[in-house]
């Protein structure tokens, strides 16, 4: 019998879309502002007819354009309520300039992207180059792999952000997690709701009684501070979001920290994914190892902040690791997981392991356990320094050239 | 269930409008109520128009599920349109002990002519007429689900249309005289489904 893990929970069936939707139920904003967008649309029109059934009180705010969904949650946010939204691709993209806005008034926004290639070609399918393109935006990325981190992840962002002031991004995979039914423990509302607790800001717009200002002009005297002060909250924004998964963990039973080590402790070599191809990873780790094969995973759930200094500890010892990014930077040298994870490691001074970047998955391209195998006969040979393949270049998994 | 592999498959072939999607949906939840199970349910998504070719998938397993790529392999494939038969889709990637069920009037032996797959594996249920019987048009999601989970064994009829009946009064909350004719095309597909 399959149980929930926790006391407050029961088990059900829902997608990722769906997921969401719940758990935005349960958090219940008070302001929601969005525009519908392929793989994201369930999220907003869910959540819509939840307004309107009046099973929540949130203000639901149907905007013409996601650069007015991101701008309505700002305002909503710096008038100081719980403010949400949820996008994807090129809404993501329309959102761009008020992305900054958002992390530069330090507002506690969660939004929930789920990752879609971005135009053109036109593509509705997964990857991860929208949410990737926002990695320097201030913004904390937590990815999910799973229907239940969706879940688990929305939760505690409202948390971290409202404790780092800063806006939170969760996102999972477009079609493959959106679309995609899992069974799911959900926790009951009135525990989702004691573990948000109020939201108490420490100034907003509307406290007429200490009247404050925002967003105002900022030269030279002083807008290099300002930025240094994001800089900052990302760095300490580690300890709350591993603070938070603790008590997370002491609610509701599942464990969570800023990556997730699978098979690692005597591994010889690794693969680094994020999102939802770390599960196909798992299950072809599950096959090598059945054959003493030595490979373990590491999946990134925090992406920003970058957990750089445990994940060089954690690597320091492998002789081979593959990083397989979803997005390529077309910049003519790496792609975003493979730079952060080099330099990681260099910055640490630590040089042995041989690192090969990989780009997969790009509009939904597939991507399954046979390319992982063939991802360890690489790995294989690198470690035992013969036949090697160029760690020079970038690599790309079920493309043809 | 009769679970031979460490992970069931299945496949569903449907056009735009017969319902694949839901069906594969409406089966995992199903699976649920056993409490044994844990699942995939999800659809194959391209351009999306009314009549062209879809596929919806399902994964059930006893242990937690956490590959996310495509099923090549299947345990069971269920066709919703016969006349997806003449594609080479419907077989594609089919173990000699996969079955497939599928909405037809003809035989499994007159099937089994055409797909050239072993008789023995294939299964044949006229949802079609069943759908329009009971539900008033054809629509034959309902019908091949009942059809699944006869083939599929061991899980039990009434739960699986208890199951059913919440899902889709929530879902047509507005037209709930559709929930009893879907109840009893699934009734009537699970008892009417046959290898011939």
């Amino acid at each position: 019998m399959i149980r929930p893990l926790s006391s407050k929970g029961k088990l059900v069936a829902k997608t990722g879309n769906e997921i969401a939707a719940e758990a935005m139920r349960q958090i219940e904003p008070d302001v929601v502002a969005a525009y519908p967008i392929t793989p994201a649309t369930e999220i907003v029109q869910i959540f819509s007819q939840f307004v309107a059934d009046g099973i929540v009180k949130s203000k639901y705010i149907a905007v013409e354009s996601e650069h007015s969904a991101m701008s309505a949650t700002i305002a909503a946010s710096a008038a100081g309520v719980r403010a949400m939204t949820g996008t994807s691709s090129q809404g993501l993209c329309f959102m761009w300039e008020m992305l900054y806005i958002a992390s530069g008034l330090r507002l506690p926004i969660v939004m929930v992207a789920v990752n879609r290639a971005i135009s053109a070609p036109i593509n509705i399918h997964c990857d991860h180059s929208d949410t990737m393109g926002a990695r320097d935006s201030g913004w904390i990325q937590i990815y999910s792999e799973s229907v239940q981190e969706v879940y688990d992840n929305i939760i505690q962002a409202v948390r971290i952000a409202e404790q780092t002031k800063l806006p939170v991004l969760v996102t999972m995979d477009g079609f493959i997690i959106s679309h995609c039914m899992e069974l799911v423990e959900v926790y009951n509302d009135d525990a989702v709701k004691s573990f948000i607790g109020e939201y108490t800001p420490e100034r907003y717009l509307l406290d007429i009684k200490n009247p404050y200002t925002l967003g105002s002009l900022d030269l030279q005297n002083y807008y290099f501070e300002h930025k240094y002060q994001i800089a900052k909250a990302m760095i300490d924004a580690q300890t709350t979001i591993v603070n938070i998964a603790n008590e997370f963990t002491k609610c509701f039973g599942r464990s969570y920290n800023l990556y997730e080590k699978y098979m690692m402790d005597d591994a010889d070599m690794a693969i680094v994914i994020i999102g939802s191809a770390a599960g196909t990873v798992k299950m072809a780790i599950n096959e090598l190892r059945s054959q003493n094969i030595k490979i373990g995973l590491i999946k990134i759930r925090v992406y920003r902040p970058f957990p750089k200094d445990n994940i060089a500890i954690d690597l320091a010892n492998i002789k081979s690791i593959a990083v397989l990014d979803r997005s390529d930077s077309c910049s003519g040298a790496f792609s975003p997981i493979y730079s952060d994870i080099v330099s990681s490691l260099y910055s640490e001074g630590i040089t042995t392991p041989k690192i090969i970047s990989y780009v997969y998955g790009l509009g939904g391209r597939e991507i399954t356990i046979e390319h992982i195998k063939n991802i360890y006969k690489t790995l294989n040979q690198i470690m035992l320094g013969k036949d090697q393949k160029d760690c020079s270049i970038v690599h790309y998994i079920n493309l043809r050239k | 269930m009769s679970i031979e592999h460490k992970i069931t498959e299945i496949r569903w072939h449907g056009r735009g409008g017969q319902g694949a999607k839901t069906a594969a949906l409406l089966f995992a939840e199903i699976i649920i109520q056993t409490g044994e199970y844990y699942i995939q349910a999800f659809p194959e998504y391209g351009p999306e128009r009314m009549g062209a070719p879809v596929q919806a998938f399902n994964r059930v397993s006893k242990n937690i599920i956490t590959i996310h790529s495509n099923i090549i392999n299947p345990d069971y494939v269920v066709v919703l349109d016969s006349s997806l038969l003449e594609s080479n889709q419907v077989t594609s990637g089919l173990k000699c002990t996969s079955k497939i069920i599928i909405n037809t009037a003809l035989s499994s032996y007159a099937v089994s002519m055409k797909i050239h797959f072993n008789k023995d594996n294939i299964y044949v249920v006229n949802a079609s007429n069943i759908s329009i019987e009971t539900v008033g048009k054809n629509i034959p999601n309902a019908p091949m689900l009942g059809a699944l989970i006869k083939i599929v064994g061991n899980i039990d009829l009434n739960m699986s249309l208890n199951s059913v009946k919440n899902k889709l009064l929530d879902k047509f909350r507005n037209k709930p005289e559709v929930v009893n004719g879907n109840l009893n095309a699934i009734s009537r597909a699970f008892q009417e489904v046959k290898n011939n």
